[in-house]
């Protein structure tokens, strides 16, 4: 009989119902499609955050702290410590490796060019790196794709890249022939192209690593590799593994498994030094620490939104059900001349809501698909994942939205004095 | 014969207003009376308090010994749910659900539904024809029986009625009169307000209020 009730009483108010359903949707699809966004947002915006630079640097192990002049290491040759080129290809197979989304190494050197003296880097420009899930393309076009060159990317042997201020102090364009003698050695080498980066790589040249190599003396030597990671922004657990020296120790063996398997940067490094014992990871904090705050601003934003959302959604469902309520003031009255109790009075009312908070829902998620969809494609320039546990949240959420909403004109509704009722 | 409705010393005032004013008064057990008098004299109040739908301002209300005065809000609702059958002027029908489902909405309240029980009902106040009917393809004459099956259904106690007659023609008025003096006659107690003298006079005994008080007792 109350299911009677429920259903007669919507199909006869379809249109209020519908205008409750309405505001339920836009809600529930906004909420739905923030949730989506949010949930698929780490990964997004970890990959724009990868376009501003590496997050991580690998540098070898040393005694001293390492200390750079003009942008490379200071000390003769002799006195610097180096990892094994050879061994990169290792980052592939931590267990994190999929999330590292490509590594630059660098060997630096002192040259002159015509006279003046200049920083000498090697380093991989666009290059084929062996893993064990077979061949992985990295360098700095793919890990810096903020560098603008004028001219063209060096492709090939006897081919360097030029800071633009280094250039502009030696009067030089692409494809000019310069010779280039680091005391050991020199050679002659066409110009490819000018890099503009606005930092100090722009009073640098750029080679690659393997020529650094030959003309250093370093066969198979680098100084540093810049790697970009996709990380987790940093909760409680991060946090409270950071202040130790050795989370493995310090951390109970269940936090420790749980804080191994999530990708924090602490945790990426901390498996890139089991990879490299000779070396030591280092997060770029910079990068990592922005990375967090700005996710942890947007996401609250997103909350912001959501909340409106679902109050404006509440309040659209009160007025709808309150015109309800004051429409069937003479059935309520009825019912409990009738001999009913609050309690069926509310039973009825609540149910219409979720019902009506159960089709909201279904649609809201629908079109909240629609807008994730949309906003991913507007703002993140890629498609979003879709994550099943969104339907059942989006379902409860326009329930718990509608009963919320119809909360105050049902309570109304069962306080009705039926004999009022019936005079009016 | 047993007493099914005490009325003693029962007073209603509306602020200022005295609706009613130290009335006694009581029913036996298989009567039919009915109460009449001019606008305003107090009888609907007197039958909203016996029926639980008011409370009184002072006195008491026995109803099949059970006092009224002083319960609670559901306790009434269960009171009217379980002695009591009202029937009112002006019909009061769930507009849309058919002739069947408003009488299976006491059964709702009451227990439990029951569709055969219902349409039995239905047939017992003569519209075996016109079971799924909505309200508004009813006639008032119709629409008055179907709340009459609706009053029966969970076997009240006492019947009580409210100008049951008020919106009807000769023709509808004299069908339901035939049917309490049916029910009159199978021993069920009714309590008639009316200001039809042709209703009125039906009954074993009439009771006439004026300014909330009892003027005068006919048999």
């Amino acid at each position: 009989m109350l299911l009677h009730l429920v259903k007669d009483s919507l199909v006869r108010r379809r249109r209020r119902i519908a205008l409750a359903v309405l505001s339920l949707l836009v809600g529930t699809a906004l909420i739905s499609s923030l949730l989506t966004v949010s949930l698929d947002i780490e990964g997004k915006i970890g990959k724009e955050m990868r376009s501003f630079g590496a997050n991580i640097l690998l540098i070898p192990r040393s005694e001293t702290v390492p200390v750079e002049i003009a942008g490379m290491p200071a000390g003769e040759i002799g006195d610097r410590s180096f990892l094994r080129e050879e061994d990169l290809g290792k980052l592939k197979t931590i267990f994190w490796k999929n999330n590292i989304t490509g590594f630059v190494p660098y060997l630096f050197g002192r040259a002159r060019i015509e006279g003046t003296q200049i920083v000498l880097v090697g380093t991989w420009f666009d290059h084929e790196v062996s893993t064990e899930k077979g061949p992985f393309r990295t360098g700095i076009r793919q890990t810096s794709p903020w560098w603008r060159v004028e001219g063209e990317w060096p492709s090939g042997r006897g081919q360097l890249l030029i800071g633009h201020e280094l250039a502009d102090r030696l009067a030089l364009e692409p494809g000019d022939q310069i010779n280039l003698n680091t005391g050991q050695s020199g050679r002659e080498f066409r110009v490819a192209g000018i890099v503009s980066t606005g930092g100090g790589e722009e009073s640098q040249v750029f080679m690659d690593l393997s020529e650094a190599q030959e003309l250093l003396g370093l066969a198979g030597r680098v100084e540093k590799v810049q790697i970009s990671a996709l990380t987790k922004p940093p909760d409680d657990l991060a946090r409270r593994a950071r202040l130790l020296e050795d989370p493995k120790e310090g951390l109970p063996p269940k936090e420790y498994e749980k804080w191994y398997c999530s990708p924090y940067i602490e945790a990426i490094t901390y498996q890139i030094e089991e990879a490299f014992p000779d070396g030591l990871a280092k997060p770029v904090r910079q990068v990592a620490d922005a990375e967090g705050a700005f996710l942890g601003k947007l996401k609250l934003l997103f909350a912001l939104i959501a909340g409106v959302a679902a109050v404006t959604s509440a309040m659209g469902v009160t007025a709808t059900m309150s015109a309800t309520v004051k429409e069937r003031r003479g059935e309520i009255g009825l019912m409990k001349a009738l001999g009913a109790e609050n309690f069926h009075i509310t039973g009825q009312f609540l149910l219409e809501a979720a019902f009506t908070g159960l089709i909201g829902g279904v649609a809201g998620y629908g079109l909240g698909i629609v807008l994730a969809a949309l906003i991913g494609r507007q703002v993140f320039d890629s498609p979003v994942s879709f994550s099943l546990p969104v339907l059942p949240f989006a379902i409860l959420t326009s329930l718990a939205i509608a009963l919320l909403g119809s909360a105050l004109p049902v309570r109304r509704a069962s306080r009705l004095e039926p004999i009022q009722a019936l005079k009016e | 014969m047993k007493e099914i409705m005490k009325v003693s010393r029962l007073s209603k005032t509306y602020g200022q207003i005295k609706a009613l004013d130290c009335v006694d008064l009581s029913v036996r057990e298989g009567e039919w009376l009915s109460i009449m008098g001019p606008s305003g004299s107090g009888k609907s109040t007197l039958l909203n308090i016996v029926c639980g739908l008011d409370s009184p301002s002072d006195g008491s209300v026995r109803i099949d010994g059970i006092e009224l005065a002083g319960m609670s809000t559901g306790e009434l609702a269960r009171y009217r749910r379980e002695m009591v059958g009202l029937i009112f002027q002006q019909f009061y029908m769930v507009p849309y659900l058919n002739a069947t489902e408003n009488v299976m909405l006491s059964q709702y309240f009451h227990s439990m539904a029951d569709e055969k029980e219902a349409r039995r009902a239905l047939d017992r106040v003569g519209l075996g024809h016109r079971l799924d009917h909505l309200p508004a393809h009813l006639s008032g004459g119709e629409q008055q029986r179907v709340c009459i099956a609706r009053a029966l259904i969970n076997e009240p106690t006492l019947l009580l009625a409210d100008e049951p007659t008020g919106n009807l023609d000769d023709k509808n008025e004299g069908t339901v009169m035939e049917l309490f003096d049916e029910l009159h006659t199978q021993g069920m107690t009714l309590v008639v307000v009316t200001h039809d003298a042709s209703v009125g006079e039906a009954a074993d005994r009439i009771v006439y209020l004026e300014h909330g008080r009892v003027a005068s007792l006919s048999i």
